[in-house]
């Protein structure tokens, strides 16, 4: 570390992390600017901790790749050998799944209203209460497929692309602006 | 269950990160991970998808390393980079990072940076490296490490200075080694 950065700073430490992250507004980022151009122990912070992030989203990224963070099959294997011997887990399937849904879509709704009719048409009363077990309690494994249904195009972790070493440098030269 | 296998597959690296970062990388992490995807399925019930998924399950592997690292009695070891692992303990972690290939693009300049870096997080008191590693590793923006920790937006920023600043004390130099890269 360079010895003419401060420990403490001007007491804007948390300006000068958002400003890294990019998270002033206009007018704050302007401030945080105007103050590390005349501040060179909080222009070194900035620099320094603009680096850190840098190498940190470089780090993460880097490690969720390596071997033993994406070959998680054993670590799945255990987690679904745990659940399978759970009631609520070993006998989802299908319909069962769909109809023991907590949070029904209107379409749902009406499918397990049609069911129950043709059920109770069919197979008479005992089918019918035989049924009505697909409505409560909700199966946790119900709950998954259909958050999995509702939300899974949810967009995936982002690597993390960070700054790279240019835009620092591009960064450092505008500290040099009058 | 196929659901389940997904978000697992989804979430793992993720969570696998968070979870060895802030146990430093201790044996028992793999087992920990494993309790909170199971913490995760098994109270799914308490997930009102007000929030994602992905923060809902980060509150849940902070939580569960937090209570686990209160009640360990134990001090990890700092440098966990020499911890055996492997099946016949043969191996360190360092040794495994250095003979594995994740491809060219995700390779780091040098693994003394990767080493550096990761030493100086876990030398972190676990609040500071939780909002670090969500935040500077995980990339995740101050309103989703705010709601994976259950802290409030002003917290985060005062913990993310305050470690960021703590980390600039052990990696001052890293600055010169990103530029000249």
């Amino acid at each position: 570390m360079r010895e003419n950065t401060t420990e403490a700073g001007c007491g804007l430490d948390e300006a000068i992390a958002a400003l890294v992250d990019g998270m002033l507004d206009a007018r704050a980022e302007g401030e945080a600017w105007r103050h590390l151009r005349a501040c060179e122990p909080c222009r070194e912070s900035a620099l320094d901790w603009l680096a850190m992030r840098h190498a940190c989203l470089r780090v993460g990224a880097y490690e969720r790749r390596l071997p033993g963070f994406a070959a998680a099959d054993e670590t799945w294997c255990a987690v679904a050998r745990a659940l399978a011997r759970e009631p609520g887990w070993a006998q989802a399937s299908g319909r069962i799944v769909a109809f023991r849904a907590r949070r029904r879509t209107p379409w749902g709704w009406a499918a397990a209203a049609a069911v129950v009719v043709v059920t109770a048409a069919s197979a008479g009363p005992s089918a019918v209460r035989l049924a009505s077990g697909w409505w409560a309690p909700a199966a946790p494994v119900a709950e998954i497929e259909l958050y999995w249904h509702q939300h899974g195009a949810y967009a995936n972790d982002a690597a993390g692309g960070g700054l790279l070493a240019p835009e620092i440098r591009a960064v450092e030269a505008g500290f040099q602006q009058p | 269950m196929k659901a389940a296998e997904e978000l697992f597959r989804r979430y793992h690296a993720p969570v696998r990160q968070l979870v060895g970062r802030m146990l430093r990388q201790a044996p028992e992490t793999e087992d920990l991970v494993q309790e909170v995807f199971l913490k995760a399925f098994r109270g799914i019930h308490g997930f009102k998808g007000e929030s994602s998924f992905k923060t809902w399950i980060y509150q849940i592997a902070t939580n569960t390393c937090l209570n686990h690292l209160a009640k360990a009695e134990r001090k990890y070891a700092h440098d966990a980079l020499e911890q055996p692992i492997g099946p016949d303990g043969e191996l360190t972690l360092a040794d495994r990072l250095a003979s594995s290939k994740p491809g060219p693009e995700a390779t780091l300049e040098t693994r003394e940076v990767y080493e550096r870096v990761v030493s100086a997080i876990d030398r972190l008191s676990p609040e500071f490296r939780a909002v670090v590693v969500l935040r500077d590793l995980q990339d995740l923006s101050y309103e989703e490490v705010a709601e994976s920790l259950g802290l409030n937006l002003g917290t985060v920023k005062s913990r993310l200075a305050r470690g960021r600043r703590q980390l600039q004390k052990w990696l001052g130099d890293l600055r010169e080694r990103v530029e000249g890269a």
